[in-house]
């Protein structure tokens, strides 16, 4: 009956029928087809093109006509605006508006809790369509409506792979009506978010997952298919049709996101962090759009000196070029959008972009990154973004021009339809009235001093007494507070420009009320509207964005350094007065009276030039986790992919002299993940920091960490020593059944990113470094490695190496082990400080190694340990932690020593290198002056300074009112091989 | 029960090996110590008390206050030194030690270690140092104090020959007392009984979280102070039934006869942790104290003393100057604080030297660092009457070293007395490198 009575409706009307529905609704219906003219506003109609005094004429949701002189339907619904400015609605292009995220139930699981022939992880949610659990909601719609927006791209913003977006217009219509387009992007981040499994458990985790799809998406109907039915997979490969949108959390990551893409051979979107002009070369050659949310960091309270250290540098500068961020990404010829993403009030939203236009963001660039530039992005634009002829009428209407002081959003438009926030204009006349109560007479006058013009009160000229107003149009109501504490209620109308009303005293008497009006008096209001428009200066960028980064990086020249004493680590032993020369990166000479008319001349007289100390064993510059602890074997894994460049570690080291650190992932598992190495170029991005080629390491771990002997629930395998060897025999059986068959025939098996580390191993093309520590599981490893028939290359800490140095020889392991530490765990207990003398005397290649940001500052210190412990030769020790551990890391051609050709990677000391006494003047990384004493001060002057000048402003914009929030400083840790937590990142949690 | 031991020759070789460095006439000493050793391996036995009065000469001394005799002479009798100087008189009964070209210390003391205490960290059994609940006033660390860890001699033979055993944990982990490193049990060991109250300052602006909301900085303090405040309150009344073991405990604080040490590291918790003591007229000692340089015109107006906290350890905030912690104690000796270094932890502190020495290659005065070592911590743990330099009426606690001993290219500590008695300086480290050497050598031999 009601479908037939809403069908005989519709009929009777000649309407257009798309706008037709298919459910039922519980009313009669109201078809939207009526006519309205908006009349006398200047039309926006995209960010470059204005008409003045302009109509549009808006049928069923859609702009019919456009133009300044319209045909006027008789049938139209007027609206005159008065002249204001209307420009196309927002379309935020990040959302999870609707999209609510299901709570997961149990933690700590190895296997997906999902139900359904999905993906063995539940971070891979492929499958996952937004509008399938879209919900339209109202509260939410309307803020974003009140920001300026009238349609959002949303998704199920939780996990890895998020599966297919939706858009959605805030017409608050039921779903399918405000569902505009389904299915327009893939939505993917690094965080695994609420799924329950442990894996992945880090960054490099997610990655090495996110790569695994990839490969497992393009070789499904090879050699998945056959064997099973990946539901995951499918969707998967239906999204590989769509952009992908990628969210990350950090500059680093934006670059990390961009490797996998260009792995795969594609292009992301990238919804940032608004951090990107901190590597906004590396960012602009990508050549890809952003998504840039609009969150700067809030004013911190600085006014306790002590409360301000806590405040570093880095965030103290980050605070004042956040909002600058966009401007450099349009300077630079980015292509981006503007989001209100991760607002704390979306309410503020245009506020905010209105900052980021104080600091230098052009306007037109704005209203398109709020318009047509994310319709494009989203191939809507069709059908939203501009305001032209057939597309949706969706606009925003402001008094002035949108962006100037006196901008705001006064009302949105959805579909044609107004959502209004504008409060009515009062309309009052400000200056001197006076009241009259029977035979009171007390002078007032009507105050406006906000820029809003809507904001007003009356202010009593008679200090015994005290009046409190409310406006409304025409009518007024307030306390008047006599000086005898009587409180009088009153109302009033306007009657032309005086207000009669009545008085309510405290005898309970209602008297005659007047407010009678005297004189015109024109507020002095200082015209600020040119603010907006002033540009804001900040800081300049530094290399890294913090402390000790180089304002100008510094770079390679030509050095003689002379008439000092060399530690070459070559046969020729240590030379006294001589000369080296730098050039190019390399070593050029090195002899007595070296002559160099170009070269800068640094006198190392009663110095000593060493090589520059390598790390062979070193967990600083990592990113978001050292250890993907969650498996036995995760060889996928990979440092390489979350170097971290700004850990102010690297230049604390280098001020040790170290120039090489070989970045190792934890030792959580017997098999570990990928290692990286890189020079300490600090300044530099990940990238630039890796050495071009070397060979690859993993990382291996025996004993107490991997059988997870601090946990005494441990469920995962290995439980003991013995479970280790089988995880490895296991592992390698696997590998090379696996390389077999990929040699035989490569489309024949699944490729498989674990075992192709694996293989490597065995096909001697991959190195393992092995965290160790008893003489049974080194033998054990060695044998397990004689089996298949490949090296152990070296053993790190290695703390019982003494008691198999013979082993360890004749098997042709090296040693990287510690100087002294022992008795913090059991199976230290007979850690011997001997231990490096001992192996050194038998022949094993020993070097000595930090696993500790510390310790890696004063590694020529440990080497000389070997000295009190052992009496090495001094030439030896130092070679602990030079040429032994290139040698450890197949890099001795080309750095650890000093000799002709090889990279200028040195050290200048000012007193003998063993000596506790020493410190470094210098260290070059290839020929570049990376730390230099004297120049240290200059940064540390620098540092002191930049922190001032960016406290005084913020102490300034206290005082201005400026609202502020107390510091609270994130968590930051130094990674240990045992080291199982990420850093704190609930910042960015909420996303 | 002793097995027969099979590596016993090697603890002769060892020293036999040193031995030849030194003067003949002194061997004959040596191997009487080892004849006791040998038939406990990887045990040192205490040394027997002096009997002879001892002269090493023709040494660089050290004293340990600051000053330093080259070519000087130290003679110590019963356990006392008698004589320091470069113009002695030796009686023919005096046992001569030729140290020319050496270098001669007083034992160093670490202070706020957890020495005896642990033994290995991660195996839950072995460590004592952690009691529960929060306010722990009452507890003891000297009770726990365990004088055959494995890990004393391996600080001995670097040189530390006092302690500070210090409890951890809660808001006051307990008292402190000092020990001797060469002790039958921890009644012989001690120096000084319960010296000590360690209170451990609350972080002053941690990351918010819901947890630390609600346990806000200000609250933690409030607790600190109603516990002072009671326990202060108990001690005006005599306690014969219904004992408060905290209170009693504290009763130490307000007679002067405890040192009151809060640990904390900020400048402004350390103002924070001084005003507090200051209410309740306590002498305090800041133990950790990182950002001390910060504050030395307060330091000083208030002559607090410090613990300083490591100098091998990363400057406490991302925009310190590098080498902030390794010039701490030049900046802090040069505002006229008094301070000491201490480290943590306990097998840690054979490197207490090494920590020491570091210091002076940013500008601190050498014997500045052998001070903050020796006579500096035993002031501010009140020994030095008897302790901390090697000055005459003070313990014969002594070190010789055949080089520098704050430079671990030079550091080889070839003798060493605590109250005149002469200690055995073989620890486990020394039989293993010696056994695993045997192993070697008979298999190179077999080539």
């Amino acid at each position: 009956m009601k479908r037939s009575l809403a069908s005989a409706i519709l009929l009777s009307f000649s309407v257009i029928l798309s706008a037709q529905i298919t459910f039922p609704v519980n009313d009669i219906r109201d078809p939207d087809a009526s006519l309205v003219l908006i009349t006398n506003v200047q039309i926006h109609q995209d960010a470059k093109t204005l008409l003045k005094d302009a109509e549009m004429l808006i049928q069923d949701g859609k702009i019919l006509e456009i133009g300044t002189k319209l045909n006027r339907p008789a049938n139209a619904v007027i609206k005159n605006l008065n002249g204001a400015h209307i420009y196309p609605a927002f379309i935020e292009a990040y959302s999870d508006f609707g999209v609510s995220v299901k709570k997961s139930g149990s933690s700590n699981q190895a296997v997906s809790t999902r139900e359904g022939a999905f993906s063995w992880n539940e971070a891979l949610r492929s499958d996952i369509k937004a509008s399938q659990s879209f919900v339209y909601n109202p509260d939410e719609a309307s803020k974003l409506r009140e920001a300026g927006f009238a349609c959002v791209h949303t998704h199920y913003a939780d996990g890895i792979s998020r599966g297919s977006s939706a858009l959605a217009l805030l017409n608050d219509k039921n779903e399918h009506e405000s569902l505009l387009k389904n299915e327009l992007c893939h939505m993917m981040s690094f965080q695994k978010g609420n799924s329950s499994q442990d894996y992945p458990g880090s960054l490099m985790g997610s990655i090495a997952l996110l790569r695994q799809a990839y490969y497992d998406g393009r070789q499904y109907l090879t050699t998945i298919k056959p064997k099973e039915t990946n539901l995951s997979i499918e969707a998967w490969n239906q999204l590989m049709n769509l952009p992908t949108i990628f969210s990350v959390t950090d500059k680093l990551d934006l670059l990390r996101a961009a490797a996998i893409a260009k792995e795969f051979n594609t292009q992301y979107i990238y919804k940032t962090a608004g951090d990107e002009y901190q590597r906004i070369q590396e960012i602009k050659q990508l050549n890809s759009p952003l998504i840039v949310p609009m969150v700067f960091p809030e004013l911190f309270d600085v006014t306790d000196p002590y409360d301000a250290l806590q405040i570093d540098l880095a965030d103290l500068k980050h605070w004042e070029m956040a909002p600058s961020n966009a401007a450099i990404l349009e300077k630079n010829g980015l292509k981006f959008c503007l989001s209100a993403s991760g607002q704390k009030d979306v309410k503020s939203f245009l506020s905010k972009v209105k900052k980021a236009i104080q600091h230098g963001l052009s306007q037109e660039y704005a209203l398109n990154a709020l318009t047509l530039g994310p319709a494009e992005l989203l191939k809507v634009n069709d059908m939203v973004g501009t305001l032209h002829k057939g597309k949706l009428a969706n606009f925003i209407v402001s008094p002035t021009e949108l962006f100037d002081e006196q901008g705001k959003i006064n009302a949105t438009w959805v579909q044609g339809k107004e959502f209004s926030y504008a409060t009515p204009t009062l309309n009052l006349v400000a200056g001197e009235y006076e009241l009259e109560l029977g035979e009171e007479r007390i002078k007032l006058e009507f105050q406006n001093n906000t820029a809003s013009n809507n904001e007003w009160k009356i202010v009593s000229k008679d200090s015994n007494t005290d009046i409190q107003a409310k406006f409304q149009p025409d009518y007024l109501n307030g306390k008047w507070i006599k000086k005898s504490k009587e409180v009088l209620l009153f109302s009033a109308s306007k009657t032309g420009n005086d207000w009669i009303g009545k008085a309510f005293n405290s005898q309970g008497e209602w008297k005659d009320f007047v407010i009678r009006f005297k004189a015109i008096k024109q507020v002095d209001r200082v015209a600020d509207n040119s603010s907006a428009k002033t540009s804001i200066s900040t800081g300049s960028l530094w290399y890294p964005n913090m402390a000790y980064g180089w304002t100008e990086k510094p770079k390679a020249k030509t050095y003689l350094i002379k008439n000092t004493t060399v530690w070459t680590c070559e046969q020729a032993g240590i030379l006294s007065n001589t000369d080296v020369l730098i050039s190019d990166g390399k070593i050029k000479s090195i002899g007595k009276s070296i002559a160099a008319p170009e070269a800068i001349v640094i006198d190392g007289t009663n110095k000593h030039l060493t090589p520059g100390i390598i790390d062979e064993h070193s967990h600083i510059a990592i990113s978001k986790g050292v250890n993907e602890c969650t498996q036995a074997s995760t060889a996928e894994v990979r440092i390489a992919d979350v170097v971290n460049c700004d850990d102010i570690n690297i230049y604390r080291q280098l001020s040790g002299g170290v120039t090489t650190s070989h970045l190792l992932h934890g030792s959580c598992n017997p098999i570990g993940g990928q290692t990286t190495l890189i020079k300490l170029r600090w300044g530099s991005s990940p990238e630039e920091m890796k050495y071009k080629s070397y060979d690859g390491f993993i990382k291996f771990a025996l004993g107490e960490n991997v059988k997870r002997s601090t946990d005494p629930n441990n469920i995962r395998y290995p439980n003991t020593r013995m479970g280790v060897e089988q995880v490895y025999l296991d592992a390698f059986s696997r590998a090379k059944d696996y390389d077999a068959a990929r040699k035989q025939n490569p489309n024949s098996i699944r490729r498989d990113l674990e075992l192709d580390a694996l293989a490597e191993i065995l096909n001697k093309k991959r190195f393992i470094t092995c965290h160790s520590y008893v003489q049974s599981e080194i033998n054990m490893l060695m044998k397990v490695a004689d089996r298949f028939g490949f090296t152990v290359n070296t053993f790190t800490h290695i703390l019982e190496g003494y008691k198999v140095a013979d082993i360890m020889k004749k098997h042709g392991a090296g040693a990287s082990s510690f100087s002294d530490w022992w008795a913090y765990k059991y199976e230290v207990y007979e850690a011997i400080p001997y231990n490096g003398a001992i192996l050194h005397n038998q022949s094993v290649v020993t070097a000595y190694n930090s696993d500790d940001a510390e310790m890696a500052r004063r590694l020529n210190q440990e080497a000389a340990k070997a000295i009190t412990y052992g009496k090495l030769k001094e030439e030896d020790a130092i070679k602990f932690v030079t040429i032994n551990p290139a040698r450890l890391l197949h890099i001795d051609q080309q750095t650890g020593s000093i000799a002709t050709g090889k990279d200028a990677d040195l050290v200048l000391w000012n007193n003998h290198p063993l000596s506790v006494y020493a410190t470094a003047e210098a260290t070059f990384v290839d020929g570049i002056k990376y730390f230099d004493k004297q120049e240290d001060l200059l940064l540390r002057k620098k540092n002191a300074e930049e922190r001032a000048r960016i406290i005084q402003k913020m102490c300034k914009l206290k005082n201005d009112g400026t609202p502020t929030i107390p510091y609270s400083s994130p968590k930051k840790i130094l990674y240990h091989c045992d080291t199982v937590e990420e850093e704190d990142h609930s910042t960015h949690s909420h996303e | 029960m002793s097995k027969p031991i099979p590596y016993s020759y090697i603890c002769s070789n060892v020293y036999s090996s040193n031995s030849q460095k030194m003067n003949k006439k002194y061997i004959l000493l040596t191997i009487t110590i080892f004849v006791l050793v040998q038939n406990v391996f990887s045990q040192t036995v205490p040394g027997e008390a002096q009997s002879k009065d001892i002269a090493i000469t023709e040494a660089t001394i050290h004293i340990g206050n600051g000053t330093m005799i080259s070519k000087g002479t130290i003679i110590f009798s019963k356990g006392k030194i008698s004589y320091v100087g470069t113009n002695p008189s030796i009686n023919d009964n005096t046992i001569q030690i030729q140290a020319q070209g050496k270098h001669v210390y007083p034992g160093f003391i670490a202070t706020n270690s957890s020495i005896g205490l642990q033994e290995i960290e991660q195996v839950k059994a072995t460590n004592d140092e952690y009691e529960l609940g929060e306010f722990n006033a009452n507890v003891r660390s000297i009770i726990a104090y365990n004088t055959d860890s494995k890990v004393l001699p391996t600080l001995r033979s670097n040189g530390v020959l006092l302690a500070q055993v210090v409890p951890q944990g809660g808001r006051i982990s307990g008292q402190s007392s000092i020990v001797q490193l060469d002790a039958w049990n921890w009644e012989d060991a001690l120096v000084s009984m319960d010296q000590g109250i360690h209170l451990r300052w609350p972080y002053f602006n941690r990351p918010q979280s819901e947890e630390n909301k609600s346990n806000s900085y200000n609250k933690q303090i409030q607790s600190i102070k109603d516990f002072f405040d009671e326990a202060l309150a108990y001690q005006k009344t005599s306690h014969e039934s219904q004992k408060n073991l905290r209170y009693e405990a504290m009763q130490g604080l307000w007679q002067g006869t405890k040192k009151l040490f809060i640990h904390t590291s900020a400048a402004k918790t350390i103002q924070h942790a001084v005003n507090f003591a200051n209410q309740y007229g306590l002498k305090v000692v800041i133990v950790g104290a990182e950002e001390s340089w910060r504050i030395t015109d307060f330091l000083k107006a208030n002559q607090t003393e410090i613990v300083l906290s490591e100098t091998h350890n990363l400057p406490f905030r991302e925009d310190d100057d590098y080498d902030q912690p390794f010039k701490t104690p030049r900046l802090l000796q040069a505002a006229g604080i008094p301070f000491c270094l201490g480290l943590n932890g306990f097998w840690q502190q054979r490197n207490l030297p090494f920590q020491a020495g570091q210091a002076v290659a940013l500008g601190l005065d050498y014997e500045q660092a052998v001070q903050m070592i020796s006579l500096a911590p035993a002031k501010i743990l009140g020994i030095d009457q008897y302790c901390g330099s090697l000055e005459p009426g003070k313990d014969a606690n002594i070190i010789i070293s055949n080089g520098d001993a704050l430079d671990m290219k030079s550091h080889e500590i070839i003798r060493a007395f605590i109250q005149g008695r002469e200690i055995d300086l073989n620890n486990v480290h020394k039989e293993l490198y010696n056994k695993f050497n045997t192993k070697y050598q008979r298999i190179n031999s077999r080539k």
